[in-house]
């Protein structure tokens, strides 16, 4: 059935058997909306502001058929986010940073009946704006534990459930959850799915078989326009390379595989080179897919020219559960190539997969995902080769576990993102909201203001002065050398008294000495900056004394790391943490700055106040000018007259201007409170962890 | 040890430095648009400005408003501003946001010299030290601070713009009635109206 006047195309799917208890409802399996289909369990997320969302499990569909307004409606079973269950978290271990809790027992907040297929822009909080991917984690016999890929790929993860009528947190899953059995609640196996998109895949690649290894290269060529059928030829190249790899494995033929795709690839020259970043990908792939079994592949198995493995595929295909993740992954990287090319994000940071422009395919939801995950990896990735490798991976993963990756390149990622649930709640925005994608451009211009600013020229006379500040500062080394004797050998303890009282004095002499040096202004310092930050010798050293100078902070660098460089501390203002100070520091070379962060991670450098350092690769905004006009800023046009000058003024009471800036000013206040409390909480946690910088022990 | 006279000679510079931050006021939530030329002539309201100070935005969030250091020629001069600045809202280059003014802090000048007398120790902490469980956590905390205030300075820029947002339908609104009440007395409609109803009509709007 078909709603005429709906802004957004709605279908239901399957019926289920009629109602018993009321004659004017009928129950469906799934429908389809907007593009999308949702199937009953599946998890979908509701709300569309990156704040206020929320995600819930379909665990009924029905429509009244009894001409009453909104007649189609869905029941949800929510999943608590850890933000609305801080209280009852509280001791309770390891939450990850994208984990949600699905409420269980019985009362308020169970459940929830929702309008269906209502426009999104009326209602924003409880439509429906996508699907979103749920796994459990639990350890629990019945629940098929989910694989690596899958784990990386989801959007949230569960394995607790929170007990709505006794406010628990509860590990153990019972028998059923709001009357729904509980095998839905754990992954489900969805042999019916895979069998769907198995079809699918192959249907379409039938079709394009005969044509497979002669017009693969003019395929190639036509890569870059939008159509289905180079779309899905890429898909099924893809699928069959990989299928190759893997069960290659064995029996070595590995090598062959590669060449061959790599010839054929070579073919792909208009697509920016991006060739090795694809082989490398599928090699990736490759590797990653080892534990996989052999037969999720068995789709691509029946595109191969050769024959590699003995069962047919109708056999090998009841054994596995998770096979549905190969499918719909191929989806996941075949769309996420698509939006690489969108972006245009080539050179640095090699993330594309495949220089591909494919239109969505239905059910590919988590390319929306991808998108946002993806743009945000780019927007703040300050490193470039050494973490090229594992950038590559996390590409293929659309999200990462909290607790997961590595702290190095998390960090970077931690900036801006922070919390896991505003990063999810960004990722949830539909694909055909316009104002994702709006986003996602907007971040283009900084990305690209960034590769402007790298190629500009070093002005030689930046260049020169650096050098002439570092010869100087060679010169009067040896002089010191002889009073240093602070070496930053790891194995070196304590600052003994005598230590203490020769470190001072060189200290205290190269003070001297390089306070004279740095009066000179700071416009080379912005030149200096930008390099540093492209040649990847930038660095932020955090948690200082606010109070310290720019060349107090060199100065520690050259004694306790043995390295010169040129700081700047960042100044202290209410937007910036008072208690934490920070310095961008710029090295001479790459490798010192890796060194430096490097030994500053492994070792701590206690200063006084119980500081310990905190070393990252910087990241900062590039100069560029705002675009965007100032929010707050108003101007009306007046008609027939240009709008008016403003000159800066103190507003009077008597107009509306004075009632909107008090407005603005009652913002500030309620931030201000804000402010203050978190700094009081931080402090106070801060000392709770008391380090002195002269040992305790004896 | 240390160098009486150099000593001394810190100590001055130090102390001119302070009176220096007494004179100066930290002006922030400015629009990024506003020039230099634009925030003195604002500010040359309350009296001369000696120099304008604008702190750059390395590693905040790019929608941060701007900050500027106002340097003015005495420190009662300094306070008056902030004192005006603080009763009534103060717009530049724009309405009706207004900026924010308070007393600048030595930790607001980047190019601040150091505070005399100051030594700083340091020591390593290695695995090998039994402290060293804890060093690992205090890092782990200046993680978290620094993540949690990134966080928060998101969300506050995020409601500035939604407040923005909102003035902004507002007026727009105002305006739209005003406009339409305007343009009914210019026509002359208003007026004629009033005629048919018998009532009076206040003079035509001008």
């Amino acid at each position: 059935m078909e709603k005429k006047s709906d802004p957004l195309p709605f279908k239901w799917g399957k019926r289920r058997g009629p109602c018993v208890e009321n004659e004017d409802v009928q129950y469906y399996e799934s429908f389809t909306y907007g593009g999308c289909e949702y199937c009953l369990y599946d998890c979908v997320s509701v709300g569309d502001s990156p704040r206020v969302f929320f995600v819930g499990k379909i665990i009924k569909m029905w429509e009244y058929t009894d001409q009453r307004q909104d007649p189609r409606r869905v029941e949800l079973l929510w999943f608590f986010k850890p933000s609305e269950l801080s209280v009852y978290l509280e001791g309770v271990g390891d939450v990850l940073a994208n984990e949600l809790f699905l409420a269980s027992g019985s009362g308020l907040g169970l459940t929830n009946e929702n309008l269906l297929g209502i426009d999104i822009t009326l209602l924003h909080q409880e439509a429906i704006s996508g699907k979103c991917r749920v796994l459990c984690i639990s350890k629990d016999v019945r629940n098929p534990q989910p694989s690596e890929e899958e784990l990386k790929s989801a959007d949230f993860l569960f394995h607790r459930t929170y007990d709505v009528g006794t406010s628990e947190i509860l590990d153990t899953i019972d028998d059923e959850i709001a009357g729904v059995d509980v095998k839905f609640i754990f992954n489900r196996r969805k042999a019916s799915a895979l069998q769907k998109v198995a079809t699918d895949i192959q249907g379409t690649v039938d079709s394009l078989k005969p044509n497979h290894p002669s017009t693969s290269g003019s395929v190639m060529q036509n890569a870059r326009n939008a159509s289905d059928l180079p779309g899905h030829k890429q898909l099924a190249r893809k699928q069959p390379a990989l299928a190759e790899e893997r069960f290659n494995k064995d029996s070595g033929r590995l090598d062959g595989e590669l060449d061959r795709l790599s010839a054929s690839g070579s073919r792909r020259n208009d697509c920016h080179g991006r060739k090795d970043q694809d082989d490398e990908v599928r090699k990736q792939l490759a590797k990653q897919k080892q534990r996989c079994s052999k037969d999720s592949h068995c789709v691509d198995d029946m595109l191969q020219k050769k024959r590699r493995l003995d069962g047919s595929p109708q056999k090998i295909r009841r054994k596995d559960g998770r096979k549905d993740i190969e499918p719909i992954r191929r989806d996941e990287i075949v769309g996420r190539s698509r939006l690489a090319e969108e972006r245009r994000s080539n050179e640095f940071y090699g993330l594309d997969v495949m220089p591909l422009k494919k239109p969505r395919l239905d059910g590919s939801v988590a390319v929306s995902d991808g998108k946002r995950r993806e743009t945000q990896n780019i927007s703040h990735d300050g490193k470039k080769d050494m973490q090229g490798m594992r950038r590559d991976v996390m590409v293929e993963k659309s999200r990462l576990a909290g607790e997961r990756c590595s702290k190095d390149y998390y960090m970077p990622q931690k900036k801006l993102e922070l919390n896991g649930s505003a990063v999810v709640s960004d990722g949830r925005k539909d694909p055909r909201d316009n104002v994702t994608r709006g986003e996602v451009y907007s971040k283009k211009p900084r990305f690209t203001d960034k590769n402007q600013d790298l190629r500009i020229p070093r002005c030689s006379e930046g260049k020169e002065t650096r050098h002439v500040r570092f010869a100087e500062g060679q010169e009067t080394r040896p002089a010191t050398e002889k009073g240093l004797i602070k070496k930053p050998s790891p194995d070196c303890k304590i600052s003994k008294h005598s230590e203490e009282k020769s470190l001072t004095n060189a200290d205290y002499r190269r003070q001297y000495r390089v306070s004279e040096v740095t009066q000179k202004p700071n416009v080379s310092w912005e030149e200096d900056l930008r390099d540093a930050e492209g040649k990847g010798t930038l660095v932020v050293l955090r948690n200082l004394d606010p109070s310290y100078t720019s060349s107090e902070v060199e100065n520690i660098v050259y004694s306790a790391l043995n390295e010169q460089c040129t700081a700047r501390m960042i100044e202290r203002t209410p937007a910036t943490i008072p208690h934490i100070g920070e310095a961008l520091v710029i090295f001479e070379t790459m490798d010192a700055a890796r060194r430096v962060i490097r030994r500053l991670h492994e070792g701590c450098l206690l200063l006084p106040n119980g500081r310990v350092l905190v070393a990252t690769s910087a990241k900062v905004n590039p100069p560029a000018m705002p675009s965007l006009p100032f929010p707050g800023h108003i101007n009306i046009q007046r008609r027939g007259k240009r709008s008016a000058a403003v000159t800066s003024h103190c507003s009077q009471g008597n107009n509306i201007e004075f009632e909107m800036g008090m407005e603005w000013w009652l913002h500030l206040r309620i931030y201000k409170q804000i402010w203050k409390s978190i700094y009081e909480r931080q402090i106070e946690e801060k000392k709770k962890l008391q380090l002195d910088v002269q040992p305790k022990n004896t | 040890m240390a160098n009486p006279e150099e000593e001394e000679g810190e100590e001055e510079k130090y102390e001119s430095f302070l009176s220096r931050v007494r004179r100066t006021v930290y002006v922030d939530e400015l629009t990024p648009h506003a020039s230099k030329s634009v925030v003195e002539s604002a500010f040359s309201q309350f009296g001369t400005v000696k120099e304008v100070i604008f702190l750059p935005n390395y590693l905040g969030p790019k929608e941060l408003p701007t900050g500027v250091l106002i340097e003015m020629e005495s420190e009662q001069k300094a306070k008056a501003v902030i004192e005006t600045v603080s009763q009534f809202p103060f717009m530049v280059a724009g309405m009706p946001r207004p900026v924010r003014a308070s007393a600048a802090r030595p930790a607001m000048f980047s190019d601040r010299p150091k505070k005399p007398g100051r030594r700083i120790q340091f020591r390593w902490v290695d695995p090998s030290d039994d402290e060293f469980d804890k060093a690992q956590r205090v890092k782990r905390l200046v993680r978290k601070h620094t993540a949690e205030a990134a966080f928060m300075i998101k969300k506050q820029l995020e409601e500035a713009e939604e407040l923005a947002k909102q003035q902004s339908e507002t007026v727009t609104t105002h305006h739209k009635k005003f406009e339409l009440i305007d343009k009914l007395t210019h026509d002359g409609v208003a007026q004629e109206l009033a005629g048919r109803y018998n009532m009076k009509c206040g003079p035509p709007y001008r």
